[in-house]
């Protein structure tokens, strides 16, 4: 056997019928990285860890995960974007990276970013951009630009990435993965390099619904217990076809539009709705958090170094305006969160359990429309990447970005659909039944043809 | 405190942005451009938030505020809002 199937879930029935062994599995993932990992396709580093060698009974055994290179590891300083990592005596493993360990997962390697995750896309100013899998003209969404990439070359089975302002889910959306941005608290941050405290968040990319289901229990399951917050019990949906759906066509493209449209439809009982009149109000909270916190967490970098060699221009960017934002901004910010949080269940997730937004507003651009700097940058199509993205993370909500039809260039269309906080593997069941009655397969990225 | 509308003035915002910085960060020697990009920002973000004016309207001495406070309310509130969370 020279190559793998798509999912995790497939290869571990390979494995269990005794076709494939551990070993095999595992040099067949090396072969394919000596072809293939490259900055361009996502890696910045292969790392020497690949895990248990033969089977140790460990639901992971024989499959290879990458993460974005922000998460830190026994032994190796991330390279957050800036360059290589640095071997080291003092760090200690991120919670969620020695969870999968735990579960006998093999990481393969640390994946490509924007310079200290600021960016909605892979422009990086020290390591060059990376390629779009789907088609090498168009954009990598960022920050966890390596992480879609390295997914959707089938480089890797799942990867881990991070989300403060839609860093899971643009990635995911430019290159047909699917991207699951966590409820705030849900998986431990511990061990990873901050950008926004009170907003960051792990998020888990794989090909299939059962592959991000699985990977999210196997770090709950083997999570230190200190590390363990409290997580409702599974809840069953009461009903598939009872969603809430914004859709504000006139902030559309008109094919986005169109096709969620169609989609929606789909669902008879679906509620939509074009006026989500909060949105506004709970967009610019969210940014000012961001530059609040990006302030607190970073200001030094300014401090200590007046040359600023050492922090990217995105970054100086928002320190400044965490800066200079007058404070009262910021404590309206902070202080209101929970009541909005409240406000927003109460008024679209109370009797519906699903909540269905866009996710980029436009086709998928070219990368040189959103490099800034570029003659045809375009700041428009660069807002339209992250446009719907950051009020989410300020009410703490799961969201996941799922495909539901290609545009004129064969580039995915995606939504993203929200649910009450910690119900996240209740919206992963509805996400395989939907995936499964719109496209008759799980393997989803393998629909875009993105495999090298 | 600047009011909405100096916000919207650039010269009145770039005066209190230069003011309102942190002698520590003088060295960041903002630019002509760089205001204007912050000018721009703000006056984005207050029109499309009733509760930025509002916040004003009540912290109208916020910037008497020191950044260890405002580290202190930011903690609260962040354990404040990881109850609503588990709340819901």
């Amino acid at each position: 056997m020279s190559e793998l199937p798509g999912t995790i879930s497939e290869l571990q029935s390979l494995l269990k019928a005794g076709q494939l062994s551990v070993q095999e599995s595992l040099q067949i993932q090396r072969n394919r990285l000596s072809q293939h990992a490259s900055l361009e396709n996502g890696f910045v580093d292969i790392l020497d860890d690949h895990g248990p060698c033969v089977s140790s009974n460990a639901p992971f055994d024989g499959v290879g995960f990458a993460h974005k290179d922000i998460f830190e590891l026994e032994h190796r300083f991330a390279g957050l974007g800036l360059g290589h990592g640095r071997s080291t005596t003092a760090t200690h493993q991120s919670v969620c990276m020695e969870a999968l360990h735990h579960a006998g997962a093999s990481h393969l390697g640390a994946l490509h970013m924007a310079p200290m995750a600021c960016g909605a896309t892979s422009q990086n100013e020290y390591l060059g951009g990376c390629l779009n899998p789907l088609n090498a003209e168009r954009v990598v969404g960022g920050s966890s630009s390596g992480s879609a990439v390295a997914v959707a070359r089938e480089l890797c089975f799942a990867s881990l990435g991070t989300d403060t302002a839609g860093s899971v889910r643009i990635p995911a959306a430019s290159c047909g993965v699917l991207g699951l941005k966590t409820s705030m608290g849900l998986l431990s941050t511990k061990g990873v390099y901050p950008l926004a405290p009170h907003l960051d968040t792990v998020g888990i990319l794989a090909r299939s619904v059962d592959d991000l289901e699985q990977v999210l229990v196997q770090i709950k399951t083997h999570e230190p217990v200190d590390q363990k917050i409290q997580v409702p019990a599974l809840k069953e949906a009461k009903d598939l076809d009872r969603l809430y759906c914004w859709l504000p066509s006139k902030m559309l493209a008109s094919s986005v539009s169109t096709q969620m449209l169609e989609c929606v439809k789909t669902f008879k009982h679906a509620q939509i709705t074009e006026h989500f009149e909060e949105e506004a109000n709970l967009s610019a909270l969210a940014e000012t958090m961001l530059y609040q916190q990006v302030f607190q967490t970073h200001g030094h970098l300014l401090q200590d170094d007046p040359s600023k060699s050492n922090c990217p221009k995105a970054l100086r960017e928002m320190i400044m305006l965490g800066a200079v934002q007058p404070k009262s901004w910021s404590i309206q910010a902070l202080t209101s969160r929970g009541a909005l949080l409240k406000q927003f269940l109460d008024n679209y997730l109370k009797d519906r359990d699903f909540f269905m937004m866009p996710a980029l507003g436009i086709e998928l651009p070219t990368a040189v429309q959103v490099t800034v700097g570029h003659a045809e940058f375009d700041a428009k199509k660069l807002l339209s990447l992250h446009r719907f993205m950051g009020f989410v993370n300020y009410l703490g909500l799961p969201s996941l970005w799922l495909p539901i039809a290609q545009d004129s260039n064969g580039m995915p269309i995606g939504v993203q659909v929200l649910c009450r906080p910690f119900e996240e593997l209740s919206l992963l069941r509805w996400a395989k039944t939907f995936i499964g009655k719109r496209f008759g397969t799980q393997c989803v990225s393998r629909m875009f043809a993105a495999v090298v | 405190m600047p009011t909405p509308d100096q916000l919207i003035n650039l010269e009145d915002w770039s005066k209190y942005v230069q003011e309102s910085m942190d002698l520590s960060f003088a060295h960041l020697e903002l630019s002509e451009s760089d205001i204007k990009r912050l000018s721009k920002t703000f006056k984005r973000l207050l029109t499309s938030c009733p509760s930025l004016h509002q916040g004003q309207e009540l912290m109208g001495d916020g910037l008497l505020i020191t950044h260890t406070q405002l580290q202190e309310i930011g903690q609260r509130s962040l354990i404040d809002f990881k109850e609503s969370l588990t709340r819901v």
